[in-house]
């Protein structure tokens, strides 16, 4: 018999957030975000989050609602350019973005779950992308030494999740959802169907990795 | 003229047939239309798909495509992270890449994702896809707002990568680049060498072969 993750109540998700928690987040153009749970982290009035993912997505949908109310206080992303309001929040120096080239993003998330110190990369030698980075010459290359990131909470969105907590997504919604799912301290999912069991075959993110699963029925 | 549409399709001529290509937003977009002819024009989106194809009825759930639009997906498409999707593009498993521009310089550095004035909206994925694709294609008006050249003797604006550049192709002609510099290899049959030349900061080769770019009728 393996660990059943029993999925919980939202004021059990919403008891895990805290104020200046670093958030990973899926979705890639707020597709693949987990709406429910950003609905609960809304109702929680939880402030000064540092958000990492993809992009901010739009103004009204994903993790631009975290902004647009005021909730964020930091975001480390690949492109903000669909969210109008994180750009000017930017600009009045309310909101502090970091980005990063996108792949770079998803292979430090990786990197951090994977357990490994960083990865090396030729990606933007040469442009601000390289400042404050230690560089190494291999084979004649002139590389950057990228360090892994993590966060406290990861905040994935899934197709299908079964009672151990493997999950599989659906189409580009699943985007960074199974990078994420291996760097945070603690993993909640939102799952669109809850089932019994998937297919060992049919896994995406095996169930070691998932600490919460969002109840869609309470 | 229509200079968009001229310019996406002067650089369809120089996709090949059975290929993986990466397009990114703007003017790389409309090549779609002038490439249905080729066969095997395998389209990589970066948010996590090989196989994209105008949508023909109904939204599909979960689906759009880098640039936020609603697609569909050929026969033999494949989904997948973020992780994989830049790793098909740094691990040098593209084709092409098709990339709007600021500015290139002689020596292929290319500057795209922002100017010296504000924040910016992010690099999203261009740093990774540029870095990695066999062949780059920076497809560009040939001039500024303010009648600026944009090809350079050395980019001002922030740049995206450095030397990656293979090919310029504007609306007056389309340009080679080899370690020596720029290499004029097709021009508009109205408009003359010298009058390239007043529109061009650095100066150029021309190939003992320069072809007229093929008009397009619409």
């Amino acid at each position: 018999m393996l660990t059943i993750k029993r999925p919980v109540t939202k004021e059990k998700i919403s008891e895990l957030f805290k104020d200046k928690q670093k958030i990973m987040f899926g979705g890639f153009g707020g597709i693949g975000t987990p709406e429910k749970i950003i609905d609960i982290i809304i109702d929680s009035n939880k402030k000064q989050l540092h958000l990492i993912g993809i992009d901010s997505g739009f103004d009204n949908t994903g993790v631009g609602r975290l902004i647009e109310k005021d909730l964020v206080e930091e975001i480390t992303v690949s492109y903000s350019g669909k969210n109008k309001t994180a750009m000017e929040k930017i600009k009045e120096g309310v909101l502090r973005a970091n980005f990063i080239p996108q792949g770079i993003l998803a292979e430090k998330i990786r990197a951090y779950g994977a357990g490994l110190l960083g990865i090396i990369s030729e990606v933007g030698v040469g442009t601000e992308v390289e400042k404050g980075k230690i560089k190494i010459v291999i084979n004649d290359r002139v590389c950057l030494i990228e360090e892994p990131i993590d966060a406290d909470i990861a905040i994935v969105k899934a197709a299908i999740c079964d009672k151990y907590g493997n999950l599989k997504y659906n189409n580009i919604a699943r985007n960074i959802n199974p990078i994420i799912a291996t760097a945070a301290k603690t993993v909640i999912v939102e799952a669109e169907k809850i089932v019994e069991m998937l297919e060992p075959n049919d896994i995406d993110t095996p169930g070691v990795f998932v600490d919460y699963i969002l109840d869609n029925e309470k | 003229m229509n200079v968009k549409k001229q310019i996406a399709y002067t650089a369809s001529k120089l996709i090949k047939e059975n290929s993986y290509v990466n397009l990114g937003v703007g003017i790389p977009t409309l090549i779609t239309k002038y490439v249905k002819d080729k066969k095997n024009i395998n389209i990589h989106s970066e948010n996590g798909f090989i196989g994209w194809k105008e949508l023909e009825n109904e939204p599909i759930k979960d689906l759009i495509s880098a640039g936020g639009v609603n697609c569909s997906y050929e026969e033999g498409s494949s989904f997948f992270d973020t992780v994989t999707s830049f790793g098909i593009s740094r691990g040098g498993h593209l084709d092409y890449t098709c990339v709007g521009s600021l500015q290139v310089s002689q020596y292929g550095d290319i500057a795209n994702w922002k100017t010296n004035d504000g924040v910016g909206y992010g690099m999203g994925g261009a740093m990774d896809i540029i870095h990695g694709a066999k062949n780059v294609l920076a497809l560009m008006t040939h001039l500024d707002s303010k009648g600026n050249p944009k090809i350079v003797n050395k980019c001002s604006y922030p740049l995206t990568a450095i030397g990656r550049v293979k090919h310029i192709i504007t609306e007056y002609c389309v340009f080679d680049i080899d370690k020596n510099g720029l290499i004029l290899t097709a021009i508009h049959p109205k408009y003359t060498v010298l009058e390239i030349k007043e529109m061009t900061e650095p100066n150029f080769k021309i190939s003992h072969e320069v072809k007229e770019i093929e008009l397009i009728d619409e």
